[in-house]
């Protein structure tokens, strides 16, 4: 077990010691389900808001920035599994693909590239979000 | 005490570190703001042609929200319907549209079209009314600027002013079905946020649909059909070659014209051109001046397309009465040979006014935007159309007397002067002063790179037919609504705009042909002796000269009807032989004929025969890729190799036996189209190029004119002779050597010498561009059969004669729809597009037609269905129900 499981208990520098803080996987399922849910709107920017909803539930900036990160990428790239089983999507990405590379065979490339935007926006969401619990928390406790 | 200083220092230091915590957590989330800013503005703003990534792209975006297939059902409430309007969409996509009264199946008309082409019907205005800076930006902006020169929108506009202040019914009727559409078009815009991709691409939505907007079209098509700059590269030629050569290879008839009116006689089978050549020198400086405004134009893309497309522009359209035919009626065949787009430009609906009472069931060809129908047929008629070439444009130049008068008769006059807002994507609009002539709108001053250059001191205007109030739609309503010869043929009176070859049967046995459309009449009675006449070259608009005192009565336009033969062919041919009356040279340019002769000689021989014609065979004439050229020409090349080359190499001899073999098809499989195909063109610039070269001549002659010489050899023409080498060549060197090079850029191309390996289909395709060049929303390149002047032609080159080279030839025009109409059954008429219904890039009706069209299949079209009551379910794929309802 590393340093940077999220079982280990580690010890701040003033002494005191930090609570189990077991692995956020609900805070990626609330990250997951939000962008989700946003991508049922034209704002793509709502992918920071899902990424940061993911943040806000976990007490460390590094794993709200995992959770928002994963649960954002997987929300996209559900979206568009979900999309190019129920609707054209695919062909017409294929064809996004052959205007902007010059071959439709390399849609993968777009799909990776939607994904990784949206591990991006969802890291700096998650990011964002847990700081902002990090400030609650910290202002709470002194 | 302790205690209290103990827990009191762990306070201060708890403080400490909170406030530290504080500080590193607001750091990193000003780095994770700071970026997350930094992306969101990336990812909202356009990167030139890239449209905005994040509303584009990413989920939510226009890729995952752009429309597919239309919904199995819709039931639509609309106000004002005087009854529910049921649409099946068949197999195909093509709407079958059921309703009370025109008006309710008009706006129908107006949903389906903007939900199957919406971005095609809005990207046709813009073209056509000088909008395309406004989504494009400033690089349009010359484009938009031409177009508004042109006076397509101007004069469309003027169209409608007369059409809604009109106290004509039928003209006020057509004016609230071109509002009732609008209606429809609207009516789907509004309620259907998510666009085709194209507009998320562009990253624009569109406006509503204006009557104007419709009106348009009719000035678009004769743009498309019309416009040009044959006048200058005539008037080049001449300058180059002189009258007398002029003549010789460029003039009035073309050698082998099978006229399309045959009531007015015909030429002999090898003519002599009969116009009067010119004589006298072309003023260097009107030369220049026009030299050098083509060579500006040519800088608009739009205009470069248009003059690299040329040839792609003709049709086919015959009729053959009923003693010929096996069902004892006529059966009528057009194909319309424009530019291959995606989507294309026809929109098949069929329309049934199921009022009682009513017998209004057609079947036709609309263009997306336009309310009523260009081609098609009903229950009684029928009609098609080819190009006719009437000289419908002329060219005037004029001295100036400063930027704002001009020399007229010996009178300085004012321009006439308008102003213009053209919006720019990106940039402040620009104000565009378009300024006219007593002829028409001056066309060059607006071209920034021939200021200096002493173009501002002769100004360029043209007139055109088109810069007219119009009233297609009223020829096409009543077009569509006639029920006999008398009313069609009245209806075809109002046809200004492009002159038409309208072919025309019914179910009465009537056939006939009328090339109709706005013909001018010029005052040619005092020109200078250079000058051709009857608008085949600029004019001095200063002087006076080539007035337009009127336009050509229609009664006196040539027609036919019913004529003795039995059957009407028209292909972009000469309208009329020698004895037509009003002694006018109505058309400058027509095709060389090859189509029309093959057309004609597939219909005779089975008249001849004699034998029936059937629909099935009028399908293989449509398809028909007989080379009349290579049946001419390949037996005296033989002869020609025999004489000359007695002993040949054996890459001639194999190319000798697959000529020799060949049955003159172009078929896409076969290898002798390739041989025969790359050495005519090499024959052609054999023969030709030294001169043209040497002359400057922007014409090259056709291959009937090469046809006329070659076959006339007694006389070893001149032409033959090459006049950069010592020696005097004659026909049959020029042969060879043509036939030499052919085999060399062959061998070299396909990297073989077995000929059998030189497929035609690899060096001869076919390709359909999406209209916006994007070519992953294209479809092709295809290997086709056929060749620029088949009865199916799909018009390519191969040969590059500078360096004797050869290259794939992409064919991007050819038949854009074809239909053969049975007037025994009209349910067992039969049409296809090379393209598909809907014009959204996902559809399976994006392109579905084309693989029929180039597997040579029909589709049917369920005419007989004239209620709903006898529409077969099995043949819906979805419907809309638009109910009458609200307030």
């Amino acid at each position: 077990m590393t340093a940077e499981h999220p079982q280990e208990t580690k010890a701040s520098a003033s002494g005191i010691k930090w609570t189990w803080i077991p692995m956020p996987l609900w805070a990626m399922l609330a990250s997951f389900g939000a962008s989700l849910l946003f991508a049922l709107t034209p704002l793509w920017q709502f992918a920071l808001v899902s990424g940061a909803i993911g943040g806000l539930l976990s007490r460390r900036m590094k794993w709200g920035a995992i959770a928002g990160c994963l649960g954002t990428a997987l929300g996209w790239f559900t979206y568009m599994g979900i999309s190019f089983l129920t609707t054209q999507s695919f062909m017409l990405l294929g064809q996004v693909a052959g205007i902007i590379f010059g071959s439709t065979d390399l849609v993968g490339i777009l799909v990776l590239l939607v994904t990784l935007i949206g591990a991006l926006f969802g890291t700096l969401g998650g990011s964002i979000g847990s700081g902002v619990r990090i400030l609650l928390e910290a202002r709470k406790s002194r | 005490m302790k205690l209290c200083l103990r827990v009191s220092n762990e306070f201060y230091n708890e403080g400490i570190l909170m406030r530290r915590i504080e500080k590193v957590t607001l750091g990193k989330m000003g780095i994770a703001g700071g970026l997350a800013i930094v992306v969101i503005v990336a990812f909202s703003i356009p990167y030139g042609i890239i449209p905005p990534l994040g509303n584009f792209l990413l989920p939510g975006g226009d890729v995952w929200t752009a429309p597919g297939e239309v919904p199995l059902y819709e039931e639509l409430t609309i106000p004002g319907l005087s009854g529910d309007v049921t649409v099946y969409r068949d197999q195909w996509g093509i709407p079958h549209i059921y309703g009370t009264g025109e008006a309710d199946l008009i706006f129908a008309l107006g949903y389906v079209h903007a939900q199957d082409r919406l971005f095609q019907m809005d990207m046709a205005r813009r073209q056509t009314r000088g909008q395309l800076s406004e989504i494009l930006g400033d690089d349009y902006l010359e484009t938009d600027k031409y177009n508004l020169l042109m006076g397509k929108e101007f004069w469309a506009n003027e169209t409608l002013k007369v059409m809604e202040t009109s106290s004509d019914p039928l003209v006020k009727q057509i004016y609230d079905l071109l509002l009732v559409y609008c209606d429809g078009v609207n009516f789907y815009i509004q309620h259907h946020p998510d666009l085709p991709i194209e507009f998320g691409f562009l990253n624009y939505v569109p406006r509503d649909w204006t009557a104007l907007d419709s009106l348009c079209f009719s000035k678009y098509m004769a743009e498309m059909l019309t416009w040009g700059y044959d006048d200058l590269d005539r008037m080049n030629a001449i300058v180059g070659l002189g009258g007398i050569n002029y003549t010789e290879l460029f003039g009035n008839p073309q050698p082998f014209q099978i006229p399309i009116c045959p009531d007015y006689g015909n030429y002999s089978d090898i003519t002599v051109p009969l116009s009067a050549g010119s004589t006298g020198d072309v003023p260097f400086q009107v030369s220049s001046a026009f030299n050098n405004f083509l060579t500006q134009v040519t800088g608009i893309p739009q205009e470069a397309d248009r003059i690299a497309q040329g040839p792609a522009i003709g049709s086919n359209n015959w009729v053959v009465n009923g003693s010929h035919t096996s069902t004892g009626k006529p059966i009528l065949c057009n194909d319309m040979h424009l530019a291959w787009n995606l989507p294309g430009i026809w929109y098949e609906t069929h329309l049934v006014d199921i009022t009682p009472g009513s017998d209004y069931n057609f079947y036709g060809f609309f263009i997306a935007g336009v309310p009523v129908p260009i081609t098609g047929h009903n229950a009684h008629v029928g009609w098609g159309y080819t190009n006719v070439g009437y000289d419908v444009l002329d060219w005037y130049y004029y001295d100036a007397v400063d930027a704002n008068n001009y020399w007229y008769k010996g009178d300085s006059k004012p321009y006439e002067k308008r102003t213009v807002t053209i919006n720019v994507k990106g940039a402040d609009p620009v104000q565009f002063e378009i300024k006219s002539t007593v002829h028409g709108p001056v066309m060059t001053d607006f071209l920034p790179q021939l200021a200096g250059n002493g173009m501002q001191n002769l100004p360029i205007a043209c007139k055109w037919t088109a810069q007219n109030v119009t009233y297609e739609f009223l020829a096409l309503y009543n077009m569509s609504h006639a029920t006999n010869r008398a009313e069609f043929s009245y209806a075809s009176r109002s046809f200004h705009v492009p002159a038409q070859n309208m072919i025309y049967a019914d179910v009465d046995g009537n056939i006939g042909i009328r090339p109709t459309g706005l013909v001018p009449v010029r005052n040619d009675v005092v020109l200078p002796t250079w000058h051709t006449g009857n608008g085949t070259m600029p004019y001095n608009g200063s002087a006076g000269e080539g007035e337009w005192i009127s336009y050509v009565p229609f009664d006196d336009l040539p027609y036919s009807e019913n004529p003795a033969q039995g059957f009407l062919v028209s292909a972009n041919q000469i309208v009329a032989g020698p004895n037509y009356l009003t002694q006018r040279s109505l058309q400058s340019d027509y095709d060389s004929g090859y189509r029309s002769r093959r057309i004609n000689s597939l219909i005779t021989s089975k008249i001849k025969a004699p034998a029936l014609i059937s629909v099935a065979d009028m399908q293989q004439f449509q398809l028909d890729v007989f080379n009349v050229l290579a049946e001419r020409l390949t037996p005296i090349l033989l002869e020609t190799l025999d004489a000359v080359v007695p002993s040949k190499s054996t890459l001639q001899q194999a190319a000798y036996d697959a000529l020799k073999g060949w049955a003159y098809t172009m078929d896409k499989d076969a290898y002798a189209p390739s041989i025969f195909s790359v050495w005519v063109e090499a024959y052609r610039a054999e023969t030709f190029k030294d001169e043209m070269t040497a002359y400057k001549s922007p014409l090259t002659p056709s291959y009937a004119v090469l046809e006329n010489l070659t076959l006339n050899a007694t006389t070893n023409t001149k032409w033959f002779d090459n006049i950069y080498t010592p020696g005097v060549e004659g026909r049959n060197i020029t042969m060879v050597t043509a036939f030499n090079k052919s085999l060399a850029a062959l061998n070299t191309f396909f990297a073989t010498s077995h000929v059998s390996a030189w497929k035609w289909g690899d060096i001869h395709k076919a390709t359909f561009k999406h209209i916006t060049g994007l070519s992953a929303l294209g479809a092709g390149p295809y290997p086709v059969n056929g060749t620029s002047y088949t009865v199916n032609p799909s018009w390519t080159s191969n040969y590059n004669s500078t360096d004797g080279t050869i290259h794939v030839g992409i064919a991007q025009g050819g038949a854009s729809e074809r239909v053969i109409m049975d007037f025994a059954d009209l349910n067992l008429t039969l049409s296809v597009i090379p393209s598909g219904e809907r014009g959204i890039s996902t559809s399976k009706h994006y392109h579905d037609q084309l693989d029929m069209f180039l597997a040579g299949l029909y589709h049917v079209q369920y005419f007989a269905a004239n209620c709903t009551c006898k529409w077969s379910t099995a043949w819906t794929e979805s419907s809309i129900l638009f109910k009458k309802g609200g307030a």
